[in-house]
């Protein structure tokens, strides 16, 4: 007992976080919110092409990523010649919003 | 056995057999072999009984286009797994039946209901004939594997009750449980028929996880495939994929280079850790033992972490690709999963000899949930759970994949076939794991870790086996244009499950949960 009191306080053995209250921070390489470096991009489509769940689109001067179909696979990054698109560490994106989902990276 | 052996299995038949054969064919360690349906039954009961075959999977292509006919396909596996027997017979659509091997093989028994749900083709003589995979209100005469079904049609739902099996007398009760359970567990339904305490029937319902993988996958690219592979079963994904691009490269006779043979092999034993932990912990909790879970868990969700540093992903997804891997193993990687290792290590040998020293654990998991030897050889049951109850096979070792022949390791067999001994096997599966992860990373080669797969020619078949934590998986696609002309997966949990309800009748209720656990079986994986 008085162990339990002493381990709790002096907060030895403990394995959780404080998340939220602490920021968690995923490795470098983490599968997160998909991102278009539209100083590299040229919209050349292959990103598009390559997302079998159709969550890419091109518009005009301006790449969509609708965050709700993205299945997190990387194969827009794997397909990306400019290395302009990239998986970011960002994993909060829940939203109330379904619009809110749908993210647009203008390149020009 | 060696090939000219393999042609004696033929030469060995007794004559009325062999008359019946209409063609075959031996093609690398695969023994093809066509027969008339009306000796389908005895050829297979004659190479059950003479060479104590396996039965890998019962399956059904639509062909009624190319071939003017269903076909069935029966895979079997001689034993120690290097050689495979396919047998081939045509089905009429006209007639729209064929013979059950159910009486024969007692293990057949979920393959063929799912091809009566799926096919709507009739297993003659099945002794139990009653839908497994389709919703109790899916409408008649829509069988949806067959090339014609409409899949955008709207579907009428027409109820029809299901027959459960009853037990019927004085001071019996029927407890139904499911499909919703309490925890987050995946939905399926257990029936108990029990008379106080011991349970004297369990009949499981599933089905209420089927997605269509398989026909969605006749209408993907193979590139595509290994994305949806991955999310067959959400904690074997990577040994789906695994076993998916392993069919696709051999049908496109691809070599794949050497260091993504090795990093598949450090991958698979990561993804088998980590669950191993898992299932060892719920175990562990299921006998009320919570601190002694909670140190299981620790390590689970640390290997869950490292699996997040080394590829970015805690299920290991986006690893696999078509022509090797994705994501690479550095040097200072490497030396940061050694590292782990050794921690990972002494810290589970706290868990278990705690565990293990633990009278309350021992007590509830000794000759509960017994399967036995017979029994796991009847029907035919794969990985761990056939590992305990005394059948030694391992895809690893009877027919290795990846870098596994390179290893050295051991495949533990208990043979009590109680909870302890899964949980033994499974424990003593880990130190072999963290061996295998520790040698693959030594010896791991310089090269490219991917190559480029040509296409796929058309019609022809690809096979391969893998062994999930669960046990032995398989995938088996036949080629059409660019994507599976037919693509069936059969998950160690469709073997597995059948044997629950043979495990749990004479066992109290409360042990119940216990025994699933200690199976862990995948319902996402079976309803496919």
């Amino acid at each position: 007992m008085l162990r339990t009191v002493r381990l709790g306080l002096r907060r030895r053995g403990v394995v959780t976080t404080s998340y939220p209250d602490v920021e968690h921070v995923p490795y470098e390489g983490f599968l997160g919110m998909t991102e278009v470096d539209t100083s590299h991009c040229d919209l050349l489509g292959k990103c598009a092409e390559a997302c079998p769940t159709g969550a890419i689109s091109l518009s005009g001067g301006s790449v969509r990523v609708d965050i709700g179909l993205c299945i997190f696979c990387a194969e827009c990054v794997r397909a990306c010649p400019r290395t302009a698109i990239r998986m970011t560490r960002v994993y909060e994106l829940a939203n109330k919003d379904r619009k809110a989902l749908e993210v647009e990276f203008f390149v020009r | 056995m060696s090939l000219s052996e393999l042609r004696e299995v033929i030469e060995d038949l007794p004559t009325e057999l062999k008359t019946s054969i209409i063609h075959w064919e031996e093609r690398g360690d695969q023994l093809t072999i066509q027969v008339g349906r009306e000796s389908l039954a005895a050829l297979i009961g004659h190479l059950h009984r003479k060479y104590q075959v396996r039965l890998l999977s019962e399956h059904v292509a639509d062909e009624r286009r190319e071939e003017g006919c269903y076909i069935l396909y029966v895979l079997l596996s001689m034993p120690k797994g290097k050689w495979m027997i396919t047998c081939v017979v045509e089905v009429d659509p006209a007639q729209g039946s064929f013979p059950s091997l159910t009486p024969e093989l007692s293990a057949a028994n979920w393959f063929e209901r799912e091809v009566q749900d799926l096919f709507g083709l009739t297993a003659e003589g099945h002794p139990d004939p009653r839908p497994l995979i389709l919703y109790d209100d899916w409408p008649t005469e829509r069988y949806p594997l067959r090339k014609d079904f409409d899949v955008a049609a709207p579907m009428p739902r027409d109820r029809s009750p299901y027959k459960f099996k009853r037990v019927e007398g004085e001071g019996v009760f029927e407890i139904p449980v499911g499909p919703v359970h309490a925890g987050v567990i995946e939905p399926g339904h257990f029936r108990f028929s029990v008379a106080g305490e011991p349970i004297i029937n369990l009949e499981l319902r599933l089905g209420y996880v089927h997605r269509g993988v398989e026909k969605l996958s006749e209408s993907l690219r193979y590139d595509r495939g290994v994305l949806l592979s991955e999310r067959i079963s959400g904690d074997n994904g990577f040994s789906h994929s695994l076993a998916y691009c392993q069919a696709v490269e051999g049908m496109a006779s691809v070599q794949v280079p050497e260091r993504a043979l090795f990093l598949r092999t450090v991958f698979s034993e990561m993804e088998r850790l980590y669950n191993h932990m898992g299932d060892m912990a719920g175990i562990v909790l299921d006998t009320a033992f919570t601190p002694g879970a909670q140190k299981a868990y620790l390590i689970r969700e640390r290997l869950m972490d490292t699996n997040e540093f080394v590829s970015g992903s805690r299920l290991l997804r986006s690893v696999n690709c078509l022509g090797g891997v994705r994501k690479d193993i550095d040097r200072m990687t490497a030396v940061r999963i050694n590292a782990f290792l050794v921690k990972a290590k002494l810290d589970f040998n706290d868990f278990k000899d705690k565990v293990l020293g633990m009278p309350s654990f021992l007590d509830r998991t000794e000759t509960t949930g017994i399967l036995s030897l017979e029994a796991a050889r009847h029907l035919m049951v794969v990985g761990p759970v056939a590992r305990a109850s005394g059948v030694d096979i391992d895809v690893r070792k009877d027919r290795p994949y990846a870098a596994f022949k390179e290893m050295s390791f051991n495949v533990p067999v208990h043979r009590e076939g109680d909870v302890q001994a899964r949980f033994m096997v499974k424990c003593e599966e880990v130190y072999e794991s963290i061996s295998i992860i520790e040698q693959a990373l030594d010896q791991i080669p310089v090269g490219p870790i991917s190559t480029i797969v040509p296409p796929v020619p058309s019609m022809v078949t690809g096979l391969s086996l893998v062994e999930s934590h669960r046990g032995e998986l398989m995938h088996w696609i036949l080629a059409g244009e660019g994507m599976p002309h037919r693509h069936k997966v059969r998950d160690a949990s469709f073997m597995n499950w059948p044997a629950l309800e043979v495990a749990v009748p004479g066992n109290i209720v409360p042990d119940f949960p216990l025994i699933n656990k200690s199976f862990n079986l995948s319902y996402a994986g079976s309803d496919l």
